[in-house]
């Protein structure tokens, strides 16, 4: 996978520099990407780009291809064929997850701070008793910045839905990533609560620079947060535009004529 | 802003019900019923010979019975003296419980490095994921008596040996158990880690020991249960404990002794079981 580094910056820094020099230059850029499981083309030359700032959705029916695209991206799926080149100090993209992944027995801060596994030391990262002081700091303003300081001694588990979410995107804040990735982060959560989250989202990209993918299942979700909309079918990309380009048709055209496929 | 249409019936087709009571009758469950027999019989060879290998017969049973009633009145009552029986009871009943909680602690270690690599979420590849198995197995299918056999002859008789043979056979099967455990957490919270570049070794120490820790502690709290117990019939085989005063007892046709140890192991065992009911209820809270 080729890698690049646009600019070894904290996320805090490039909020500052976003604008400046390179403000065109994209922080993920995907060129070719081709993904067979088996016999079975599940994504067939798949090319876009997210600048810093900008928080791009996918969108598209079940099969189309919307979360392999980000778990390629993420290194959990392999591909066969494309460009991956993922900006920002690390190299590695952050992700969040539909079904948040916390650790529901370890407290709040612990799930945060795991996050930055990568850049602890192999004795420091047995128990959380031996995380860093720096990096338990670290994990408390990325806490503070989804509004959940006040819960970080409680376990994960004993939190709600849409607050595990915002625990899940201040763990991938922890880790320093300047992408993130969302794959339907807020399929599994109550209108109010995807509200919160998927603001939470646009302001991470707009108010400090990140480069945000997310795939969604809810069209109207997408039209409110996202500024660019990418529209998938059968594994290709069918539709592409800023949010105020593409129609509200089009984008139900994705559902309707979409073959029936299996779910993903 | 615009409004979106409501698509969600737009793809919807009705479909007719058809209205006839015969489509949609459940289709008759055939029995094989050739199968069926054939199961029976097969079954049914297998007691019969079975029975004529063990000469297992109810009439014997009967006939013995005054053997049975000559054996209980001797033992009846037991042997009260505390400075005969009681108290060396209650001191070798002692060891056999130091028996069963070291084959079970000293075990901890070996157990959790095999269930790490012997389980196919965490083992780092195949290769060390079927040698884990195989060792695991091994130890598993040598019962534990037989290691006590085998250490007695190494390193003599006594409790030794007892814990030896114990943290052998339950390496096996700890691992094995703990193995199965870690096998059926939720890959959620590891592949979110490793998405964030953590290490497998971190991994395993902050997705999966973390979400597994109820379930291993139980899973040795049960070990130690049924570790104690074994450590009963290990005494038969000289690894000290109860079992030898008891093996001791019957030899020197002393019934009543022998009942009082079986009293005293039968507190023992109620004990052990509760605390670790007790324990593992906690647990599951």
């Amino acid at each position: 996978m080729a890698t690049k580094t646009v600019k070894p910056a904290s996320a805090e820094e490039a909020a500052g520099s976003a604008g400046s020099d390179d403000a065109s230059s994209p922080l993920l850029r995907v060129d070719g990407l081709a993904v067979s499981f088996g016999a079975k083309r599940v994504l067939d030359d798949v090319s876009f780009s997210v600048a810093p700032g900008e928080l791009l959705a996918f969108l598209g029916a079940n099969g189309s291809g919307k979360s392999t695209t980000l778990r390629a991206v993420a290194g959990l799926t392999p591909y066969q064929r494309g460009d991956i080149e993922v900006g920002g100090s690390h190299g590695r993209p952050a992700m969040v997850f539909q079904k948040i992944h916390l650790v529901a027995r370890r407290s709040v801060l612990d799930n945060v701070c795991a996050g930055a596994l990568g850049r602890m030391s192999t004795v420091a990262s047995l128990h959380p008793w031996l995380f860093p002081a720096a990096i338990r700091r670290e994990a408390m303003v990325a806490l503070d910045r989804v509004g959940l300081a006040d819960r970080a001694t409680d376990r994960a588990g004993t939190l709600s839905g849409g607050q595990q979410q915002r625990v899940a995107v201040a763990r991938a804040l922890c880790q320093g990533a300047e992408v993130l990735l969302a794959d339907e982060p807020v399929a599994a959560l109550d209108p109010q609560a995807a509200r919160t989250v998927m603001s939470l989202l646009r302001d991470l990209a707009h108010d400090e620079g990140l480069a945000v993918a997310a795939v969604l299942h809810q069209p109207d979700l997408a039209r409110e947060f996202a500024d660019t909309i990418i529209g998938l079918q059968s594994g290709e990309i069918v539709l592409r535009g800023t949010a105020e380009e593409i129609s509200a048709e089009a984008i139900t055209s994705l559902y309707t004529t979409a073959p029936i496929a299996e779910d993903e | 802003m615009k409004t979106i249409p409501d698509t969600r019936g737009t793809t919807l087709r009705t479909v007719p019900l058809r209205n006839t009571t015969s489509a949609l009758q459940p289709p008759i469950r055939r029995f094989g019923g050739w199968q069926l027999a054939t199961a029976i019989v097969v079954i049914v060879l297998l007691h019969v010979v079975a029975i004529r290998e063990t000469d297992f017969s109810f009439v014997t049973l009967v006939d013995g019975r005054q053997g049975m009633i000559n054996f209980l009145s001797e033992a009846f009552p037991p042997n009260l003296s505390w400075e005969d029986t009681l108290w060396p009871g209650i001191e070798a009943t002692g060891i056999t419980l130091w028996i069963g909680l070291l084959g079970t602690t000293l075990s901890i270690p070996t157990s959790a490095l095999l269930a790490v690599l012997g389980s196919r979420t965490t083992s780092p590849n195949r290769f060390v994921y079927q040698i884990a198995r195989s060792i695991m197995s091994f130890l598993r299918a040598v019962p534990d008596i037989v290691f006590a056999l085998v250490f007695v002859t190494a390193v003599g008789l006594g409790p030794f040996p007892g814990v030896l043979a114990l943290i052998f056979h339950n390496t096996g099967v700890m691992g094995k158990l703990w193995s199965e455990a870690i096998e059926e957490i939720d890959p959620g919270p590891s592949e979110a880690l490793k998405t964030a570049g953590a290490s497998r070794g971190q991994i395993v120490a902050n997705a999966t020991f973390p979400q597994v820790v109820p379930q291993l502690f139980g899973l040795l709290l049960y070990r130690f249960d049924v570790n104690v117990r074994s450590s009963l019939v290990l005494g038969l085989v000289g690894a000290g404990g109860i079992g030898l005063l008891i093996n001791q007892a019957i030899k020197s046709f002393q019934f009543d002794s022998m009942l009082t140890y079986i009293l005293i192991v039968l507190v023992l065992i109620i004990a052990v079981d509760l605390f670790s009911a007790g324990v593992r209820k906690k647990l599951a809270l």
